[in-house]
């Protein structure tokens, strides 16, 4: 389940990186990005709107991965606290 | 074909050759005290967390990234606007440097209130203050690059203060940037130290680091070793492995969500001949020590005020690094007061930050 989820968290991003370039933009519009501040955004709707799916969707794979590791910890304090008090096997 | 059998046939043929069983038995054997102090364990695994991201981003950051005069500002831009997701990449490099250096001061800050630098892990603390001086030094060597108005005038402001060091102080100056002033030298030698030097040094350091802190074993609060409750004791794997897994994931969420939200922008390209802009300040980590300078007057008894600054924060970086050799009876009034020094320190570094952004 963790593998899953694991990737699963990792194959939206791997589709975002695949996303084709834009092409390059006139020289006018290059010089004048050039000359003024470069505010880092999305470049278009679709991209926002896959982003914000995603950290939707990465802020509930890690609920889930933190819920099953809160399971698996008190699974082995458990067994770290029963062998303590096991007497010394032979 | 069994994949069971392939794979501890696999465990098996790598066992042989790399021995890597002797570490997972140590890793086994390892156990991290649980009191009240175990909570600030977390910081040193983060403190990598972070800084492993640096570097895969940094790499990433660095196929695009051209460290010419010409080309610099440039290609920064062209990495925020063409390549796609180079935005988030470049945020998440950004915000990663922010979380470390912030992280590494909160680490170093524990360890000094809780006393964990008492015998026998002086050099620990010792390697650590190196580390926290390399981590500001990529802070600073980082800053530059993007080549904007920014950060030249950051960068002149900071390398013009060694320059009031006596004896070495110009020579120092001219070597962080290559010359006099500031050029396309200054660039080329701070893209160098920031992806090889820096991260060479604190690699080996690092290993020095964590070599120590294995070979000692995880320090016990003041008092406790003669009453240490070894029940209290929690291995290393997999107990505690799994309590720093959920503490990466939650500071790796909230790490990519700051740089989707809140990312860093791009001014136009450095002027070298244009004025540095009102009111420059430099980044917030050196903010209590940039106030700090400017609190000292022009002259003091016949002594060029820069001059006593730069040596005053000299003096105590030096006694910061040999605070295990001052601290040496942590338990005696001494003791006490250098604890009290250290929350001393966090409020004049805090009301030293306020007060440079509110001026």
């Amino acid at each position: 389940m963790c593998v899953f989820l694991t990737v699963e968290f990792f194959l939206p991003v791997l589709s975002f990186a695949q996303q084709a370039a834009p092409p390059a933009k006139a020289p006018e519009i290059q010089a004048q990005a050039q000359s003024e501040k470069i505010v880092a955004a999305p470049q278009n709707i679709k991209e926002a709107s896959r982003i914000y799916v995603f950290l939707g969707w990465m802020w509930v794979s890690i609920a889930v991965l933190i819920y099953f590791l809160r399971l698996k910890i008190k699974e082995v304090d458990r067994l770290h606290e029963i062998k303590f008090f096991l007497p010394d096997k032979k | 074909m069994n994949l069971r059998r392939i794979s501890r046939g696999a465990a098996a043929w790598f066992e042989e050759r790399l021995g890597l069983n002797a570490v997972m038995e140590l890793l086994k054997r390892k156990e991290v005290p649980q009191n009240k102090d175990t909570i600030w364990t977390y910081t040193g695994s983060l403190i990598l967390l972070f800084f492993g991201i640096q570097v895969v981003t940094g790499i990433m950051l660095a196929f695009y990234y051209k460290p010419t005069l010409e080309l610099a500002n440039k290609s920064i831009g062209r990495i925020m606007t063409e390549v796609p997701l180079g935005w988030i990449i470049r945020s998440v490099h950004f915000w990663s440097a922010t979380f470390m250096i912030a992280i590494a001061f909160i680490h170093l800050l524990s360890i000094w209130i809780i006393k964990s630098y008492r015998k026998p892990r002086e050099l620990t603390w010792m390697s650590g203050v190196f580390l926290l001086v390399f981590t500001l030094a990529f802070g600073f060597t980082g800053y530059l690059l993007p080549w904007d108005d920014l950060s030249l005038a950051a960068t002149k402001v900071g390398t013009d203060i060694p320059r009031s060091i006596p004896l070495v102080g110009v020579w120092v100056t001219k070597f962080l940037r290559g010359g006099d002033d500031i050029s396309g030298d200054t660039l080329s030698r701070f893209f160098s130290f920031h992806i090889s030097i820096l991260p060479l040094c604190l690699l080996a350091v690092l290993c020095f680091h964590i070599y120590l802190i294995q070979k000692q074993g995880m320090s016990l609060p003041l008092g406790a070793q003669e009453r240490v409750d070894k029940k209290r004791a929690l291995p290393f794997w997999p107990n505690f492995v799994f309590r720093e897994a959920i503490v990466w994931l939650i500071f790796s969420g909230v790490l990519i969500t700051m740089a989707v939200l809140l990312p860093p922008s791009l001014s136009k390209a450095a002027d070298l001949m244009a004025p540095a802009p009102e009111g420059i300040k430099p980044e917030w980590y050196f903010l209590f020590l940039f106030q700090t300078l400017k609190i000292f007057p022009p002259k003091i008894l016949f002594v060029n005020g820069d001059t006593v600054a730069v040596l005053v924060i000299f003096a105590g970086v030096i006694l910061f690094f040999c605070l295990p050799l001052i601290d040496n009876k942590p338990e005696q009034r001494k003791g006490k007061f250098i604890t009290f020094a250290a929350y001393l320190f966090i409020l004049y570094a805090v009301a030293m930050s306020v007060w440079s952004l509110l001026s």
